[in-house]
């Protein structure tokens, strides 16, 4: 407490200054609730020593002091407490002690009555000590001062304190438990009260978050107000309630949406590609590599089998075609024709695939629009799948002409980048497929041509008028006959 | 329920009042009344406060713009002249240059003319309202006292009650306070001259007198001793709080004086005078600080028996805080006390 030395008065102040900054005391904690204070000390007083609790602790009685339904070293130090208000300190309990042994309680309650620290304690804390009580004492003040009057008294009181230590423990025991009843109630008392408070708080805490929920609710529409402002186009009305909706029904717009794109594809292959029956005659062109292709089995795949030309052409072969697409509307179309076809993924239809299971895989105009990792486990895969002997056919259009290089090409906007013949080429041989053959098909009309024999012109038409499309055609190496 | 709370406004100069004001205004909110400020500017100046009084009795505040008002708490003078047939007045202080700090001897005649007016204006308005509270037992006096009317006590908890804290004290005397001759920090230096133990003295706070006291210091040799702080923040207040022997209080004829309650709440006995109004209503000589005459002498006598008997400060310390707590002074409790009133005319 006063463990500081007073050293100048501006040191003071610093000091003051670096204990505010350090904010290192704790505040002694709310000042609402005086039950706080009264049952912390209730705790600390009673919990820790049952023996020191008095009836009335402003006069403690003679039997309470005595207290003999405790043993010695207790009710020593409740005398020390009651008395002196502190602890025994060691000298003082072993003198007592064997006091309290050779003559008895009584004589060491009256012993330290009758000092002048215990007078001197007693006074300031204003405890009262019963009449008779003074009265013994002053008696055992008088009978110390004369030496043979000491002696019959040191007799006489251990006698007279036996003959009624069977009631003072009796009593004590009885005070002792009527005091902590009420200590029991009282605290009870204290934690009503606590509980009442708590209560009470714990509902305005709860006010408190019912309003910053409010707020935080508040702030959250703001936000979104903000957002949908800001997803309009500059001048356009800010309509909430049609944009919500618009969120809202956004998975069933993008399937509407895919419908009207496959719808769009069917329509852009009659425009671009041409007929069916355009497409059969330049698939006609294909025919050596069927007929040679069927000696390694029936089984034919197409990737991206679109309308079903090529399946019709190889049924026709003898083969057993299937065919895979993405557009639901080419799917539905082929099926009406009663073609095997089904929707899917042309990497994950030849993942499904044994090896060496198909004499013939192709894949036309579906090249350019896959990505190149794509493309590469493809074409690695269809090598997997076609039995030795088999075909791969992939057919694109052709870079080499610089107007579908440049133009037709991006008609389709499906379309990623022209592969030229060469790059399809070496993917191809990468992979193992051997023979390794190109085929360039649809030349632009004759009179596209620059009609000169010069130089300049030949070079012109030669990239001008280059076959339009070209197929590359790999071939799985057949199984070598051991000899 | 739509409440009106009127108050002062006076632009730039914060004080305890604001608190009260703030305070009353969070806490009728936190009971979920719908509660609007109705702040009125105030100029001192004697044709300023007869104007004031004037329009306050003029403005509407049953219907403002058609929209209805259910009830009205007023706390300062003049906004208490305004008329609702659902008025409770807590009231702050009257208007003290009128009242106990009128001094007819050297009144101007435009003063004596306000303090009638005053009076009357207080007489009927104060008379009308549904009940009348008092800032603290002092104000209710000195109604009583000057205009015969009854008003209930009700106490409010100093700013950030919870924070205060009490820690080792390191032996000095502290009295926080603006530096003002009703606060009388004079007389405290000078009861520092008088003391026989090595106690120190620490003032806290800015103000009109901060030369005159440097001077007095110095005048009285007590450099060593007594130390003008100036501005303290919260913090530093806090800390000051705590680690102080106990807290000076000398003040002339306070309202309520949050000190006497601060240092309650950071356990420390406080040393107040006879005449120092709102602070004799907490303080319990012997038991949790004296309360000698404002007379150097006996302020030096309690400051050297804190020091003298350092264990009994604390003591008394404890008590004191005790003390605060068994008086339930919280804001729930003003709400409650402030909102019942309405219920009905309760006897005072």
């Amino acid at each position: 407490m006063n463990n500081v030395p007073e050293s100048g008065i501006a040191e003071l102040e610093a000091r003051l200054r670096q204990a505010a900054a350090e904010g290192s005391s704790q505040p002694l904690g709310e000042p609402l609730g005086d039950w706080r204070h009264r049952l912390l000390k209730h705790q600390v007083r009673y919990q820790h020593a049952p023996y020191l609790i008095l009836l009335n602790p402003g006069a403690p009685s003679m039997i309470e002091l005595l207290a003999y339904d405790q043993d010695d070293e207790h009710f020593l130090a409740a005398l020390y407490h009651h008395l002196l208000g502190r602890e025994a300190d060691p000298e003082g309990q072993l003198y007592y002690l064997q006091e309290a042994q050779q003559f008895g309680r009584l004589f060491v309650l009256l012993n330290m009555l009758n000092t002048e620290p215990a007078s001197a304690y007693l006074n300031e804390q204003k405890v009262q000590i019963s009449p008779r009580l003074h009265r013994l004492a002053n008696l055992h003040k008088k009978a110390n001062r004369m030496k043979w009057c000491n002696r019959l008294w040191q007799k006489l009181l251990p006698k007279w304190e036996r003959c009624w230590q069977h009631r003072f423990t009796h009593h004590a025991e009885f005070r002792r438990a009527i005091a902590l009843q009420r200590s029991q109630a009282m605290r009870q008392h204290l934690l009503i009260d606590a509980v009442a408070e708590l209560d009470q708080r714990q509902m305005q805490l709860q006010q408190c978050q019912q309003q910053m929920l409010t707020r935080h609710q508040g702030i959250g529409q703001q936000l979104a107000h903000l957002h949908r402002q800001q997803a309009q186009p500059a001048g356009a009305p800010v309509n909430d309630a049609s944009s919500l909706e618009q969120q809202d029904d956004a998975p069933g717009m993008t399937s509407t949406i895919n419908g009207q794109l496959d719808a769009y594809y069917l329509a852009f292959e009659d425009t671009f590609r041409g007929e069916e029956s355009t497409i059969s005659a330049h698939l006609e062109r294909y025919r050596s590599v069927w007929v040679s292709a069927r000696q390694a089995g029936d089984r034919a795949l197409d990737l991206g089998c679109g309308r079903g030309e090529w399946l019709r052409m190889l049924t026709q072969a003898g083969y057993q075609a299937c065919g895979i697409d993405l557009n639901s509307t080419m799917v539905a179309h082929c099926q009406e024709q009663g073609f095997n076809v089904t929707h899917q993924d042309a990497l994950a239809a030849l993942r499904a695939q044994p090896d060496n299971s198909h004499a013939l895989i192709t894949g036309f105009h579906i090249a350019e629009h896959l990505p190149f990792s794509v493309l590469f486990e493809l074409v690695g895969e269809a090598y997997r799948v076609l039995a030795p002997g088999g075909r791969l056919v992939l057919e694109t259009p052709n870079p080499e002409n610089l107007i579908v290089a440049s133009y037709s090409f991006y008609h389709d906007l499906t379309h990623r980048n022209p592969l030229t013949p060469v790059t399809l080429e070496f993917l191809y041989q990468f992979h193992g497929y051997a023979p390794v053959e190109i085929k360039r098909f649809n030349p632009p009309p004759e009179e596209t041509r620059i009609p000169e024999e010069t130089p300049t012109a030949e070079r012109l038409n030669h990239m001008l008028c280059a076959p339009m499309d070209y197929a590359v055609i790999g071939v799985k190496a057949p199984m070598k006959v051991a000899v | 329920m739509k409440i009106l709370l009127t108050a002062n406004q006076t632009p730039f100069i914060a004080g305890g009042a604001d608190h009260h004001v703030q305070g009353v205004l969070k806490a009728l909110c936190h009971h979920g009344y719908q509660v609007e400020l109705m702040r009125l500017p105030f100029h001192y100046g004697e044709q300023h406060i007869i104007h004031q009084m004037r329009y306050v009795e003029q403005l509407n505040v049953q219907n403002p713009n058609d929209v209805s008002v259910d009830r009205v708490i007023s706390l300062q003078f003049p906004a208490y002249g305004v008329a609702h047939p659902e008025h409770v007045v807590w009231l702050m202080h009257q208007h003290r240059a009128c009242y106990e700090l009128f001094d007819p001897a050297t009144a101007s005649p435009a003063q004596a003319e306000l303090k009638a007016q005053v009076e009357a204006f207080d007489n009927r308005h104060l008379r009308q309202a549904k009940k009348c509270f008092a800032n603290s037992a002092r104000v209710a006096e000195r109604l009583k006292h000057y205009n015969q009317l009854n008003a209930e006590p009700l106490y409010h908890p100093p700013y950030q009650a919870e924070r205060f804290t009490c820690a080792d004290d390191w032996g000095y005397i502290f009295y926080p306070s603006r530096l003002e001759p009703l606060k009388r920090q004079a007389l405290l230096i000078e009861a520092m001259h008088y003391t026989r133990t090595p106690v120190s003295l620490l003032l806290a706070g800015e103000g009109s007198q901060y030369e005159s006291l440097a001077a007095l210091i110095e005048q009285h040799g007590l450099q060593d001793r007594v130390r003008l702080l100036g501005y303290c923040n919260e913090n530093e207040k806090q800390a000051l709080y705590a680690h102080s022997l106990a807290v000076a209080f000398p003040a002339f004829d306070e309202d309520y004086g949050y000190i006497t309650l601060e240092a309650m709440l950071a356990a420390k006995p406080v040393i107040t005078c006879t005449d120092s109004g709102g602070p004799t209503a907490f303080v319990e000589p012997g038991q949790t600080g004296w309360i000698v005459p404002p007379e150097a002498q006996a302020l030096a006598d309690a400051m050297d028996a804190a020091y003298a008997n350092r264990k009994k400060a604390q003591q008394w310390g404890q008590e004191g805080r005790i003390h605060y707590q068994q008086q339930h002074i919280s804001w729930n409790r003003v709400v409650e006390k402030l909102m019942g009133a309405f219920e009905g005319k309760m006897a005072s």
